[in-house]
């Protein structure tokens, strides 16, 4: 060490990067946007593992036993529900944030491995349609590009009340992505800095809710499923809500979710981590007696089939992923070098969807930029990656004995720390001890078919899913 | 009563009430000869009485009387009556009577065909929305939203409506004779809203495109964050929204109102030289730290 230089020391309260967001502040005089997702690290799946079978427990064998992976969306009244053939579907990202291309080859990609798409704030880009077999429809309170006529093309209807990465807070499309085309569509003048409203149009609360599900019924004829996606925030009420306003399916977007264009405040300091989300979405739904009923999907921060295993193991009934299916496109994948560098980032660290210069032709209208996007291998890359966490989930579904993915349960997690023991009631590794509050949630902290399960037992039969315990029982 | 003047009465009473539905179909066995009639010839038909359902035949004579169909709102569900509105669009009937709507939600919600439909009393929310060539005509009342993301058709509402009249239409025309709640036209995206009477709080807000003329006052946040489009405002606004600015309005605009108002018996509701023309000032169309106290309510 040189002796006359002296350490340089960075503070902890004001460190480099919250002086560079002071300056930058400082020349814009409003709050920043950007594109991706939280770049915080929140409470995650990561701090749960499984603890499969291997004395105690019978293994499927791997490689021969049949592991379901089917999944039904929508059974409480839609006449066609969603059938998945994995319980993955990829999350609405609008075209206007993702280029023609990008929209294209997820739905192709959706096709080919039997899962949904959906929509986005903007409207159904025929091509979508197209391509993509099961697609969802979403109702956003902007109602860009919203036509009646779509909505009865289409599979499902996604009510958006908000997302994961901002809830309570409307959209934005900055003016550089505002092309001829999109303007169009979502009848706007090109090149404005687009802001979307928070609350619906024509509805408020959750009673006013009732009335709207009524009617998109009505203007399909009670055929297809209804879903409602919500950011994840007061989540146990507004499930409730939800429920009792007559939704078929909840989507959940914990604060990891992704968007094309946020103030990254929302990013990072609104909404509750997806690992916590499910449990408060599966208890509400558990209290109200609703669970199996009104499906439970969740999505934000999905990386793979790991996660999606244990979001399934904590009570989803699917996941939904939108920046994994991204990333598999090619986001962020180290070619066009120069052109993240041109936007003052790199390879693995870019989360500049919202300039609309994307280097890899995802989030962007530039039609030089959406060229470098060929739909057909980026198709080929979205579904190898679903299959790969279908073979993901189904690997560990086997290890801990389930010949359906959606036998996954709490008792085959165990937690690596106290904080996500007392966010999930799952009990500590090494431990049968689980820290936190079961009187706050009593469903999150007991075995949910406790009792189905006493009820058998008093019946002298056997209970419904094999191995399950209930909180008392392992806490013995 | 002799047959002849009962035959009267009973013909006055078609002219006015028009000619039963119920979702089964006509009760009339001779249902397929229903179009084929002369305008001389007698067809028997039957009426189902609304309440216990009893039958009575009578006869009527097609020619010069209104055949308009008639739902009885009162002993249908809701499905009931969107599903015989869609069928009957389909068959071919153009003008179809709702009756006792009791303020039901949901009526004629999605509709596709070019059809009439009346309804005679007050609707709930969402009345003709979502619809693309129908037109409605409500003699009473309406709630929430009616007409919301229409696409195209006309919606004449004779009293009052609640908020988010014509929210977010694409096209068509929405018109309500009395007065309006708020968010009237909120983020509307085209055709043309017209109110005879007030309208409420943050009328117009994030209008995109298309026309409104409101012939009364309006509450404050008038035309807030406007895109584009254009209202017109007779009486006076408690304030205007951000962004929404005044301009001179021209010969052009003045013919359109006095065309639009005559068409709708509107006229008398305000003379022309009251009018003020109110548009986008266009400095929310992309942020300027320059106008922080605009953007600071706007972003």
């Amino acid at each position: 060490m040189d002796s006359e230089k002296p350490l340089v020391r960075y503070g902890q309260l004001w460190s480099p990067e919250v002086m560079e967001d002071v300056h930058v502040k400082a020349e814009l005089g409003r709050y920043r946007i950007r594109g991706f997702s939280t770049l915080k690290k929140f409470i995650s799946f990561d701090e749960l593992t499984f603890v499969p079978c291997t004395l105690s427990r019978i293994p499927l064998e791997g490689y021969r036993e049949q592991c379901t992976t089917e999944t039904v969306l929508g059974t409480r009244f839609a006449k066609k529900p969603i059938v998945l053939k994995t319980p993955i579907t990829i999350a609405g990202m609008s075209f206007g944030a993702l280029s023609r291309n990008a929209k294209v080859a997820l739905g192709r990609a959706a096709t080919r491995v039997g899962i949904t798409t959906t929509t986005g704030d903007g409207g159904m880009l025929m091509a979508e349609r197209e391509a993509s077999e099961q697609l969802v429809y979403q109702v956003l309170p902007s109602r860009y590009g919203f036509n009646p006529h779509h909505m009865r093309m289409a599979n499902a209807l996604e009510i958006v009340i908000g997302q994961g990465a901002k809830p309570g807070t409307g959209g934005v499309l900055l003016g550089q992505k505002v092309s001829e085309e999109i303007g169009a569509m979502r009848e706007l003048p090109a090149g404005v800095d687009q802001r979307s409203p928070v609350r619906h149009p024509d509805w408020t609360g959750p009673d006013d809710m009732v009335v709207k599900i009524e009617e998109l019924r009505e203007a399909t004829d009670w055929e297809i499923p209804i879903y409602v996606k919500i950011g994840a925030s007061r989540v146990a009420d507004d499930v409730k809500l939800a429920v009792k306003a007559g939704v078929d399916v909840i989507v959940l977007d914990g604060t990891e979710g992704g968007t094309a264009a946020s103030p990254d405040i929302l990013m990072d300091h609104t909404g509750i981590p997806t690992l916590a989300a499910v449990v408060e979405a599966k208890a509400a739904l558990q209290e109200i007696g609703m669970d199996g009923v009104v499906q439970l999907v969740v999505s934000g921060g999905i990386r793979g089939g790991v996660d999606a295993a244990k979001a399934l193991a904590l009570g989803a009934d699917a996941v939904s992923i939108g920046t994994g299916a991204l990333i598999a496109l090619n986001c962020n994948r180290p070619i066009y070098i120069e052109d993240y560098h041109a936007l003052g980032t790199e390879p693995y660290a870019c989360h500049h969807c919202h300039t609309g210069r994307c280097p890899v032709g995802i989030t962007t209208q530039d039609p030089e930029l959406m060229k470098r996007l060929d739909v057909d291998e980026a198709a080929d890359r979205v579904a190898n990656f679903i299959n790969s966490m279908t073979m993901e989930i189904q690997m560990l579904a086997r290890a801990c004995g389930k010949s359906n993915v959606h036998d996954l349960e709490p008792e085959d997690l165990r937690a690596l720390t106290l904080d996500a023991s007392f966010v999930t009631g799952v009990p500590v590794v090494g431990t049968n001890l689980v820290f936190g509050r079961p009187d706050l949630w009593p469903q999150a902290h007991s075995n949910g078919h406790r009792d189905e399960m006493n009820h058998h037992q008093a019946n002298g039969k056997q209970g419904k899913k094999k191995g399950k315990r209930t909180h008392e029982e392992r806490t013995r | 009563m002799e047959r002849g003047g009962g035959l009267v009465l009973v013909l006055l009473a078609i002219r006015f009430i028009g000619v039963p539905y119920t979702p089964d179909g006509f009760a009339s066995p001779h249902e397929d000869k229903h179009k084929a009639l002369s305008s001389t010839q007698l067809h028997p038909l039957s009426l189902q009485d609304g309440g216990d359902a009893s039958v009575s035949t009578i006869f009527t004579i097609k020619e010069r009387v209104c055949m308009a169909v008639t739902l009885d709102c009162a002993t249908l569900t809701i499905r009931e009556i969107n599903t015989s509105i869609k069928r009957l669009a389909l068959e071919g009937e153009r003008e179809i009577h709702l009756i006792h709507p009791e303020a039901r939600h949901n009526l004629g919600v999605a509709v596709f065909d070019p059809v009439t439909i009346v309804v005679e009393g007050t609707a709930g929310y969402f009345c003709g929305s979502m619809n693309d060539g129908a037109t409605f005509h409500v003699l009473g009342n309406c709630g929430w939203s009616v007409g919301e993301c229409m696409l195209n058709g006309e919606i004449v509402v004779e009293r009052n409506a609640a908020s988010g009249t014509g929210a977010s239409i694409r096209g068509g025309t929405v018109v309500v004779k009395g007065h309006v709640g708020a968010r009237t036209g909120v983020a509307q995206k085209g055709g043309l809203i017209v109110v005879g009477g007030d309208t409420g709080y943050m009328t117009g807000f994030m209008m995109q495109r298309g026309t409104m003329i409101i012939c009364g006052n309006a509450a404050e946040g008038l035309g807030d964050s406007m895109y584009s489009g254009t209202i017109y405002l007779g009486g006076e606004a408690t304030q205007l929204g951000n962004d929404a600015v005044i301009s001179e309005m021209n010969e052009e605009d003045k013919r359109f109102l006095s065309e639009t108002l005559a068409k709708y018996g509107l006229s008398h509701k305000r003379a022309l030289a009251d009018f003020k023309k109110i548009g986008s000032g266009g400095r929310l169309h992309n942020f300027s730290k320059a106008d922080f106290e605009l953007w600071r309510v706007a972003m």
